[in-house]
């Protein structure tokens, strides 16, 4: 890159990770990530629990150095410059940090102080209050606030020093599904009206899509594909099936189907070594038109394996078929298969 | 003056919310009025009945409460440390640390009002003990000793909060601080001049009474609440405790600069 679109690059985007690596001892848990998130959009990074979401948000809000490359928030380099980062960004944890034992006003004064605002921070706090129908001359310790309440004096406090940059880290997690819809439209409105860039995390396909303008995925530290909701969705090409059979058999009859383009989790069979034929098997097949092929496909398996088909499930096009996609495991399996992880990781230190 | 400014803001901030903190609950404003003065009327009551020329042969005064205030107030800084300790380990475990260190303030500035909140904590007890052996018959020095005597205790809170701090920087962990001021505030409190004089210690002890800030300001305080002023008292304690606080807050500010983080 030249020296001129270097600078060109910063100006343009609020969030530029090259090549940000970061180490905990000998685990690896952001590998090599680029990223490049334009000002004013909303950018998801979507994936599994332990895929190293937090740990880039760490990184991008100058809590944790990058282990290897460097990256810039808000044109400032988060190592060599991480007050002026931290000047131009707010931050939403995913539980609710504030002092319970202090009211509103007060915890917003000391997030003030903590920004040198002026004399004007009162103005300034009462008219985002006022915006998220916060009352303003509540005294009520906000320990006893509702869940909601809570997440919105959060999100006041972030705003208030007009910050470019927002980072949401698993802003929703934990939140029934009214609060978390609720959420989903304030963050929308923060973008809309304060014009603010937000970095969220979440491992909720449904919230990436619903609110991000663009996203990364990322498992096992790495990003594995980058881009719109359009265009990520358009990598996947077609539908998924997801069969459920009672025992498994040689599926290989499946793939001489005309139609169907490919079974995605075909090598976690080959490598586990299949050799009991009674183990119940689950099959994702990649197909051009799941509802012309399905009729083919069902007298296809029944011909030899009658009554083999527990469960027929149809995927059209979703970040979900994508994360399967690109990693052979469905969403949910890989968070199972992280937590499995972490539990051995804990058990074993 | 910008950076200062705003870093006086910072440390403003903090340091009302570490004292807003510290009562919060009524129940820990009750128990620090009676704490000191139950230790006042027990300890200081153990010689009340002792012949007057021993307590004048040994302590120098025939009062032993007029002996025993400094020593008892310079104790309770000890303890006062131990919460600088723990209100920086409740912040690590509610997250709050982390809310602090994605603003722009500084590390030291962490630091700073973590001490300072746990001095002030300390110093709330002064004038409650004060009053409490003024009614039990102890004479209180004149104005100026009384703030000598007080800045004492706080250079001493100061002093020991950041070593408190700067032992349990990296830990999380609850038991930690109780465990130390265990481990710590039992042989400084007997290894100086707090409880008694040290002439009858063994030579080995009084090494340690010496170096042993405790005793710097037992023995300041004590020799401004027998003179009854500051006219003719010994300076030299004040001054170990001013490089006491000084050196101890400067290591605490520059290791919470390096090493305090929530990785």
């Amino acid at each position: 890159m030249t020296g001129k679109n270097y600078f060109n690059d910063r100006e343009l985007h609020a969030i530029i990770c090259n090549h940000v690596t970061k180490i905990y001892d000998s685990k690896v848990a952001v590998d090599n990530v680029d990223l490049k998130i334009k000002y004013g959009s909303i950018f998801g990074l979507l994936g599994p629990n332990g895929a190293g979401k937090t740990t880039i948000i760490k990184m991008l809000t100058g809590l944790s150095s990058p282990t290897k490359g460097d990256a810039f928030v808000a044109g400032y380099d988060i190592t060599k410059n991480s007050v002026k980062v931290k000047e131009n960004i707010g931050w939403i944890s995913s539980e609710v940090i504030l002092d319970d034992s202090l009211n509103s006003m007060e915890n917003i004064w000391i997030q003030s102080k903590l920004h040198n605002l002026g004399k004007g921070w009162k103005q300034k706090a009462i008219s985002i209050m006022k915006y998220f129908d916060l009352d303003e001359t509540n005294e009520t310790k906000v320990g006893k606030f509702s869940t909601g309440m809570r997440k919105k004096l959060e999100i006041t406090m972030a705003l208030l020093h007009d910050p470019k940059i927002l980072f949401m880290d698993e802003p929703t997690i934990g939140l029934d599904v009214n609060t978390r819809r609720l959420l989903w439209n304030l963050i929308k409105k923060i973008n809309k009206v304060y014009g603010v860039t937000i970095l969220l995390t979440t491992h909720y396909i449904e919230e990436a899509d619903v609110l991000c303008d663009s996203l990364a995925i990322i498992n096992h530290g790495k990003i594995i594909a980058t881009g719109s909701t359009e265009e990520l969705k358009s990598l996947v090409g077609g539908d998924i099936l997801e069969i459920d059979f009672f025992s498994l058999f040689d599926f290989s009859i499946i793939k001489k189907i005309n139609g169907v383009n490919a079974i995605l989790n075909e090598e976690i069979f080959h490598k586990e070594e299949i050799t009991q034929l009674n183990n119940p098997l689950k099959l994702f097949i990649k197909v051009n038109n799941a509802e012309t092929i399905l009729p083919r496909l069902i007298s296809t398996i029944n011909s030899q394996y009658p009554n083999i088909i527990k469960l027929i499930r149809i995927e059209k096009p979703s970040l979900e078929t994508i994360f399967l996609e690109l990693t052979g495991m469905s969403f949910t399996d890989a968070q199972e298969k992280s937590q499995e992880l972490n539990y051995n990781n804990i058990k074993s230190s | 003056m910008t950076k200062v400014m705003r870093m006086l803001n910072q440390l403003i901030g903090l340091y009302t919310r570490e004292i807003k903190n510290t009562y919060r609950n009524p129940a820990i404003i009750v128990v620090s009025i009676i704490q000191p003065l139950l230790w006042i009327v027990f300890f200081g009551s153990s010689f009340s009945s002792a012949p007057k020329l021993f307590l004048e042969n040994f302590f120098h005064t025939n009062n032993y409460l007029a002996f025993l205030l400094s020593g008892q107030l310079s104790t309770s800084m000890l303890f006062v440390g131990m919460f600088s300790s723990l209100s920086l380990i409740q912040d690590k475990k509610s997250g709050y640390l982390r809310r602090v260190m994605v603003t722009p303030t500084n590390n030291f500035i962490i630091f700073l009002a973590k001490v300072l909140g746990a001095s002030t904590r300390g110093m709330f007890q002064v004038p409650i003990v004060f009053l409490g052996v003024m009614l039990l018959g102890v004479i209180m020095p004149s104005p100026l000793g009384i703030i000598s005597f007080v800045t004492a205790l706080f250079l001493l809170s100061l002093g020991l909060s950041s070593i408190y701090l700067l032992i349990t920087m990296k830990s999380s962990d609850w038991q930690i601080p109780t465990v130390l001021a265990n481990f710590i505030n039992l042989p400084l409190m007997f290894s100086s001049t707090a409880l008694f004089p040290k002439e009858n210690f063994p030579h080995w002890m009084q090494l340690f009474a010496n170096v042993n800030p405790v005793s710097f300001s037992s023995s300041f305080g004590r020799e401004i609440v027998m003179s009854g002023n500051i006219t003719h008292i010994n300076w030299i304690y004040f001054f170990y405790l001013i490089f006491f606080a000084t050196v101890m807050l400067g290591i605490g500010m520059f290791t919470a600069t390096k090493t305090l983080n929530i990785d």
